[in-house]
């Protein structure tokens, strides 16, 4: 009698211990296919954010759209907005000291400048009247990418916008909406797609003006002019006034170098 | 020690969210990010791949640390530690993508996006270690057990009719 209630008792401890290793069998099971599909999931998101990202508008064409393009504008538009221009001139005409950018539209170390101390020297200086900023072109980073002949209708195109007061629109647009350096990025399309983000610009008129020989013949001016001076990399910054000018600041300098090359010559 | 560990994983999070939050800000403000290394995280800011579509890699970011914060103070359970490693290895793995992309597109690395990377490699690590530490291996079943655990138990009294 003994013996079979043991009996019983060992067939009922196989029994449980069977059921116990089944449910742990089925739980690892489910826990590998949750993971798995956690890992999957991953790697579902991670490759659309990739494809997304290294195809999408701000890809490395440069030129932005919709959305993007409304920000950019609001952004130019308003560090630009009651600053008065002329030809590539931004600032009063009556202020007393005169910084003037040599670059090249495609060099990302003016974009760095343009966006950084440029971007604080109009914001104080330029729209307080006490300076002015002036563009002239100088070709790097143009030079030696697929196209080195785009440079001369890139600079004009500047300068077409210039003949409508809106040369510095042009200017930062195209700067804050630089491509990829060395893509050949910079197109006709490209550069049609800029003038139409400039806000009240004719069109049409700009369009017409591109083809004037009076605005390569301005760049290629400034080119001498640069040439002449010794300049060769972009940006090179001079600064005048009443007291006279500091030395050329090359490269993407911060606001403090421009403030003190300012008060120097005010 | 998994609960240290949680504690470490939170304030990594709130490390990471911070860094997001600032790159959100300086994106939707419109100015420079503060950079020991001269211009660097303003190329890279402004760079083609700092967006996806129409939305600025900050902002997912931001969203992602949100999300592994709410996994990590959701209560202790299997799911919400998948949560956690999934969300980790989705930023892990895009942001490995960013960081080449700052040394051989851009050639210009952001420290706060490589902050960012470190932290998401570091809580990745820490996710998987949580989850592995968060489903102990059931006691072997022995002998004695089903004996210990089977109560003695009583007929129910029948009523007596």
């Amino acid at each position: 009698m003994a013996s079979r209630t043991k009996q019983k008792e060992e067939a009922r401890a196989r029994r449980l211990a069977e059921e116990r290793a089944q449910a742990e069998r089925a739980q690892r099971q489910r826990r590998m296919q949750m993971v798995g599909g956690v890992i999957i999931a991953a790697i579902v998101v991670v490759v659309v954010l990739v494809v997304v990202s290294s195809s999408g508008s701000g890809g490395p064409t440069g030129l932005k759209r919709g959305k993007e393009a409304s920000s950019t504008v609001a952004q130019v538009s308003s560090l630009l907005a009651g600053i008065p221009q002329s030809g590539v001139t931004l600032g009063s005409p009556a202020a007393k000291v005169t910084v003037t950018e040599f670059g090249d539209l495609q060099c990302p170390i003016c974009r760095d400048f343009a966006l950084g101390a440029e971007n604080q020297l109009i914001a104080n200086d330029v729209r307080s009247g006490k300076v002015k900023l002036v563009y002239r072109s100088l070709e790097t980073a143009t030079g030696n990418g697929p196209d080195p002949g785009i440079f001369a209708t890139q600079q004009a195109a500047a300068y077409a916008a210039g003949l409508q007061g809106k040369a510095w629109y042009y200017i930062l647009l195209f700067y804050h909406e630089q491509g990829q350096e060395g893509t050949g990025y910079v197109t006709t399309s490209y550069l049609n797609g800029l003038a139409q983000q400039v806000p009240g610009l004719d069109f049409a008129k700009w369009q017409s003006d591109l083809h004037r020989s009076s605005l390569v013949a301005q760049v290629n001016a400034d080119q001498q002019l640069a040439n002449a001076k010794g300049f060769n990399s972009t940006p090179t910054i001079t600064v005048s006034g009443p007291k006279g000018q500091t030395q050329p600041i090359v490269g993407d300098t911060d606001y403090g170098t421009l403030e003190t090359a300012i008060k120097s010559v005010a | 020690m998994s609960r240290i560990l949680r504690r470490v994983m939170i304030g990594l999070t709130a490390l990471g969210l911070a860094d997001a939050i600032y790159l959100t800000y300086v994106h939707y403000a419109g100015i420079k990010p503060a950079c020991t290394a001269g211009q660097s995280c303003l190329k890279v800011q402004t760079s083609a791949w700092s967006h996806v579509g129409a939305v600025p890699v900050a902002l997912i970011g931001l969203i992602g640390y949100v999300g592994i914060m709410l996994s990590l103070l959701w209560r202790e359970r299997e799911e919400a530690r998948l949560a956690t490693l999934g969300m980790t290895l989705i930023g892990v793995a895009f942001s490995a993508y960013l960081t080449y992309r700052e040394l051989f597109s851009i050639h210009a690395v952001c420290e706060w996006c490589a902050g960012s990377a470190v932290i998401l490699a570091l809580l990745f690590a820490g996710a998987v270690w949580r989850f592995l530490l968060g489903a102990p291996a059931a006691p072997a079943p022995s002998a004695a057990a089903p004996a210990a655990t089977a109560a003695p138990q009583r007929e129910p009294v029948r009523p007596r009719a």
